[in-house]
């Protein structure tokens, strides 16, 4: 009854009362929850949609085999088919064309076998969907091509047209000899699919011989004892599964992805929690009074505490129930960034956006916990402190002495600590889940001990204000400061928030410096040629592959010195997806390329790749296997599982899975895969490369780019941008969150000072001035959040990069601190709390006198 | 102003707070004129209006109806930034309840006013301490309000209201706050601000020994003047 009472007397009274400063913090919990949210989903609705993507596909079909680039051979079809209980076998190849005249569009092409697995295809393309005007000439034409509904339209094209399209071999026209209606396979890549008959396929796109997938039937019943026969038979060939294997591959492949996005919305989490924070002492700073007579009229401390927690977990659920809903709207709003975010690792489109129940479980505990817990110490203390107390401090009458002054030696303590944890992360930590609470724990350490060192900071910059500025100071220069001595908890924690918010936009800013700085100029020293005759960037398994012919046309141009053809393609390591690389060592050895040796023997290291004497392996790689010099990786092969000695390990950025790095011709003959992922080209010495580019382009009908390192960089810059944009976004947020702060810190330090301001207008201070000592409040807060958010983000930014992306990736990044971006912080946070202390500063100068001084 | 005319006037003036059922009426149509270099006290119940009627002299607060004259200027009337100058330069206020800023020293909450004048603090700082001088708290012009007594409290607060030389001086209940000795002090220190300075003295007080050092004493109850003294000449004041 105690409770209740209390509830209904104080708290409910007590959040009418105080509006705003409960709508920001449900506005702070809902933002941190939606992040959290939309974070997991978006992950989830990603494997969610490749996973629909196969079992699409798959049809009636419950088992797949697959195997990485290039391809099962063929012929496992006819052996899958004699294995007892299989009913159907049916091959399925995947590839991708460019759309030239449309530039965006790049068509995934489904070749299957359309005279054969009538069961299967019946179940997949039904008749009705399935709109064929000559189906002789599809089965008879090499380009004969069935596109969706939704995509002819866009493109504008009808039956018989022709669509240019750019292939392996470079520009081709395709005959549009159908239509694919309806949900389903038409549906999947957001429309853009088309189908081809397997055969054309596998020559249009030189995959003669080999499929991606083999869709296994069984007999009713018989699916047991299928798919144990099948692993067993095809051990080291190939993975047997159900539908969705290769979706969880791509799990593996989100992974660090995922991971980035998640400390993304951890950094806005925690500006979120100090925002939680702020309000929450603010408004135990308004109760106090309050609270002290409830202990003088006899309320057990007990019940005070467990009413104010009550308040802070009522303010955590309606954050909690609105943040959620609107996590998913958010997920549904990014899908498309998120996809082109991990579109250098697989080419997807998210058709639905699928909740990720365990990271609502997440957020909701986040969003419960998080306005109870920054509240609970404060509360517990306040509840059962002598009310004579605090009534003193209600009326301004405390010594001001305040013990969270005293936590720098503590704090320092708590930051060195973090930092040297993250930074010597043991080698024997290898659980991915442990490397991210590591970086996560280390970075709220980091956080905390900011936020311990806020008041003393501001109170030592409000001493040294007040020494150094003794003679000239007039009203605004002599009272302004003092906002930092009187409140130097309220101060300090106002511009912990602005300053974790900065140092999240920082550290992003860092990041994505450090990437520039380091991943274009490793490329560049590995592919030192002129210029690269790629669809894509080179060496990533997702750009779409050229022929030999194309290399072949290349090299027939007058005026080039030198070709050499790489080929990035997804490989299986003992069921671990991997980046395998086939480089044309020689080659690029004669011409300036340069590997970056981490561990192993660097003398000859291209030569002896060349001669095949072993392979190459990326740090990350080596981090991932615990795997170096002298050691064995083994890979799949389209004949088996086969060995290869570690020569060394060496920087890799491509990807960051991991990267075995192997001589072109030894990847040419064990995975039967001629294809080229790009042309790297050196021109002779007297020719101008520009001219000789232009030739080259003509000659290969300007179907496939041509890049430049200038080309590839930018490509680069492109590619970045999009996947960073739903972190920039994140941050976004988060600087809105700390606006938040500041405004609520200056509409609390004037409501709080009511009765101050109106004595200052008592003793004949104009209304202007007044403003003017309001704002000069809000600029030193603002200000001395942006310094601090500036020093704070050098600490954070160098721990993400050297210390958390390292972890995650095992990428080793050379450190760029974002000085322009720093350089402006300080004057944009002290602009915007300039702006957002106009109206509480107008209203405060306009202040009833005789009310706000209680003369009454 | 003439030397004839009153330093203080008003005329019918009514002071309504609240509508409708919460109505109270603070003053009403109450008429007074006070000359330069008056000691004039504001007797009464507790709400009868005195705090009310020396807020509309000090400009602290607006009258629903009359006019309100202080010096030359019409207070009912006039800008916001007119009556704030008014009360930097030309009138003194002293509350209850000490109202001195707890975070700044009492050499500084003394300065408040020369600063909110624009004055920089090298030139403010001695005159508040020459004020502080005046009130014998100089060697506690470092100390900040929590380490003072509510005596020594109020006598910053008087020095402060006195530090622009003001030609009048409102205070509230200047000894409410304050035990029989400190108040003693108080009204002696007032007394002396009356004789030396010349300063036109308004203040509500409940103190017999304040009321008996006033030149003249008002009464006021239930919104109105009702009664109106004045100490003989020659008498002394404080006698």
């Amino acid at each position: 009854m105690t409770f209740a009472t209390l509830g209904a007397l104080s708290v409910v009274r007590h959040l009418r009362r105080q509006r705003m400063r409960v709508v920001l913090s449900v506005t702070g919990v809902m933002l941190g929850v939606a992040l959290v949210v939309a974070t997991g989903t978006l992950a989830t609705s990603a494997v969610q949609s490749m996973e629909r993507v196969f079992e699409t596909l798959l049809g009636p079909a419950s088992i797949d085999v697959t195997g990485g680039d290039p391809g099962l051979p063929e012929e496992l079809v006819s052996l899958v088919e004699t294995v007892p209980g299989v009913a159907d076998a049916a091959p399925v190849l995947f590839a991708s064309v460019d759309v030239p005249d449309v530039p965006g569009i790049r068509l995934t092409v489904f070749g299957v076998d359309l005279l054969a697995h009538e069961t299967m295809r019946r179940a997949q393309f039904s008749r009705a969907a399935l709109q064929i005007v000559h189906p002789f000439d599809l089965v008879a034409s090499m380009r004969a091509v069935v596109l969706s509904r939704t995509l002819a339209s866009r493109l504008g094209v009808h039956a018989g047209d022709g669509l240019h399209v750019s292939t392996p071999d470079g520009s081709a026209t395709l005959e549009v000899g159908g239509f694919l209606d309806g949900a389903g396979v038409a549906a999947l890549f957001g429309g853009d699919v088309a189908l081809m008959d397997l055969p054309a396929a596998q020559q249009m796109f030189h995959r003669e011989g080999r499929v991606d997938v083999i869709q296994v039937l069984p007999v009713t019943g018989q699916e047991a004892t299928v798919e144990p026969v099948l692993r067993t038979l095809l051990a080291g060939r190939a993975s047997v599964g159900r539908a969705g294997v290769a979706a969880s591959h791509l799990e593996r492949l989100l992974l660090s992805t995922r991971v980035t996005f998640t400390l993304a919305a951890l950094f806005a989490c925690i500006v979120c929690a100090f925002l939680l924070r702020q309000t929450a002492m603010v408004s135990l700073a308004r109760r106090v009074e309050e609270i002290a007579l409830l202990g003088v009229v006899g309320f057990g401390r007990a019940s005070i505490t467990v009413t104010l927690i009550g308040e802070s977990l009522l303010v955590g659920l309606v954050g909690t129930a609105a943040g959620v809903p609107i996590g998913v709207v958010l997920a549904m709003l990014c899908k498309d960034a998120f996809g082109t975010a991990i579109a250098p690792l697989v080419r997807m489109h998210i058709d639905a956006v699928k909740v990720d129940w365990t990271a609502v479980g997440a957020a909701v505990a986040i969003g419960l916990a998080m306005p109870v817990g920054v509240a609970i110490g404060p509360l517990v203390r306040a509840a059962g402190a002598s009310p004579v107390r605090l009534l003193q401090r209600a009326r301004g009458m405390s010594d001001g002495r305040d013990s969270r002054l005293h936590r720098v030696v503590p704090a320092l303590g708590l930051a060195a600590a973090s930092a040297t944890a993250l930074l010597n992360c043991p080698s024997s930590v290898t659980a991915f889940s442990a490397r991210l609470a590591l970086i996560t724990t280390a970075l709220v350490g980091i956080f905390l001990a900011a936020s311990w060192c806020g008041p003393a900071v501001a109170r030592t910059v409000g001493l040294a204000w007040r020494r150094g500025n003794h003679g000239a100071a007039r009203a605004v220069g002599t009272l302004a400061p003092l906002v930092l001595l009187r409140v130097p908890a309220d101060v300090g924690a106002t511009a912990a928030a602005i300053a974790v918010a900065l140092a999240g936009v920082l550290s992003i800013g860092a990041l994505v410096s450090s990437l520039r700085a380091t991943l274009p100029q490793a490329l560049e020293a590995a592919l030192p040629g002129d210029f690269v005759v790629s669809r894509g960037l080179p060496l990533l398994p997702s750009t779409p592959p050229l022929s030999s012919r194309i290399g072949e046309a290349v090299r027939g141009v007058t005026g080039v010195m030198a070709v050499a053809g790489h080929r990035a393609a997804l490989g299986d390591s003992r069921g671990h997806p991997v980046v395998i690389i086939g480089y044309d060592a020689a080659v690029s050895a004669a011409h300036g390329a340069r590997i970056t040796v981490i561990n192993g023997d660097e003398r000859d290291l291209l030569l002896r790749v060349a001669r095949r004497e072993g392979v190459m392996v990326s740090d990350t790689f080596s981090r991932r296997f615990g795997l170096g010099p002298g050691d064995t990786v083994f890979l799949s092969t389209p004949d088996g599982e086969r060995g290869f000695p570690i020569l060394a390990v060496v920087l890799d950025y491509s990807v960051d899975l991991g990267t075995v790095v192997l001589d072109a011709s030894a990847y040419r003959e064990f995975w039967g895969d001629a294809s080229v992922t790009s042309y790297e080209v050196w021109a002779a010495p007297d020719e101008d490369p520009r001219a000789l580019r232009q030739r080259v382009s003509e000659r290969i009908g300007y179907a496939v780019p041509v890049l430049t390192s200038r080309d590839m960089r930018a490509e680069f810059d492109g590619q970045l941008d999009h996947a960073m944009s739903i972190a920039y976004a994140t941050e976004l947020a988060s600087g809105v969150i700390a606006l938040f702060s500041v405004v609520n810190f200056i509409v609390v330090a004037t409501h709080d000072r009511r009765r101050e301001i109106a004595l200052w207008g008592a003793i004949g201070t104009s209304r202007r001035t007044i403003e003017r000592i309001l704002h000069c409040e809000a600029c030193l807060v603002g200000g001395l959040g942006g310094l601090f958010g500036v020093l704070l983000g050098g600490v954070t930014s160098y721990l993400v990069v050297r210390g958390a992306v390292p972890l995650v990736s095992g990428w080793w990044l050379e450190y760029r601190f974002p000085g322009s971006a720093a350089l402006l912080a300080v004057p944009i946070t002290i602009a915007v709390a300039a702006v957002s202390a106009v109206l509480p500063a107008r209203r405060a100068a306009r202040l009833p006198l005789v009310e706000a001084l209680g003369t009454l | 102003m003439r030397r004839d005319e009153a330093l203080v006037e008003l005329s019918g003036v009514t002071k309504v707070y609240g509508e409708g059922t919460g109505m109270v009426t603070g003053l009403a149509d109450v008429s007074l004129r006070v000359g330069a270099g008056e000691f004039l006290g504001i007797m009464g119940p507790t709400g009868g209006g005195k705090t009310t009627l020396i807020n509309l002299i000090g400009g602290l607060d607006r009258p629903t109806r009359g006019t309100v004259r202080v010096a030359d200027h019409q207070l009912e009337r006039a800008p916001e930034d007119v009556i704030r100058l008014l009360r930097r330069r030309h009138i003194g206020v002293v509350f209850q309840a000490f109202n001195l800023l707890p975070s700044l020293s009492a050499l500084e909450n003394v300065a408040l006013p020369l600063l909110a004048d624009g004055l920089a603090r090298r030139a403010a700082e001695p005159r508040a301490r020459a004020a502080l001088e005046q009130v014998h708290l100089v060697e506690r012009a470092a100390a900040r309000p929590a380490e003072l007594s509510g005596g020594e409290q109020q006598r910053v607060a008087l020095a402060r209201a006195l530090i622009a030389d003001p030609m009048l001086l409102l205070a509230d209940e200047p000894t409410g706050c304050l035990d029989t000795r400190t108040g003693a002090e108080m009204v002696d220190l007032l007394l002396r601000a009356h004789r030396l300075r010349g300063v036109t003295i308004i203040l509500v007080t409940h103190d017999e020994r304040i009321a008996t050092a006033c030149t003249r004493t008002v009464t006021v109850a239930d919104g109105a003047i009702v009664a109106d003294r004045r100490r003989p000449v020659g008498s002394t004041a404080g006698g």
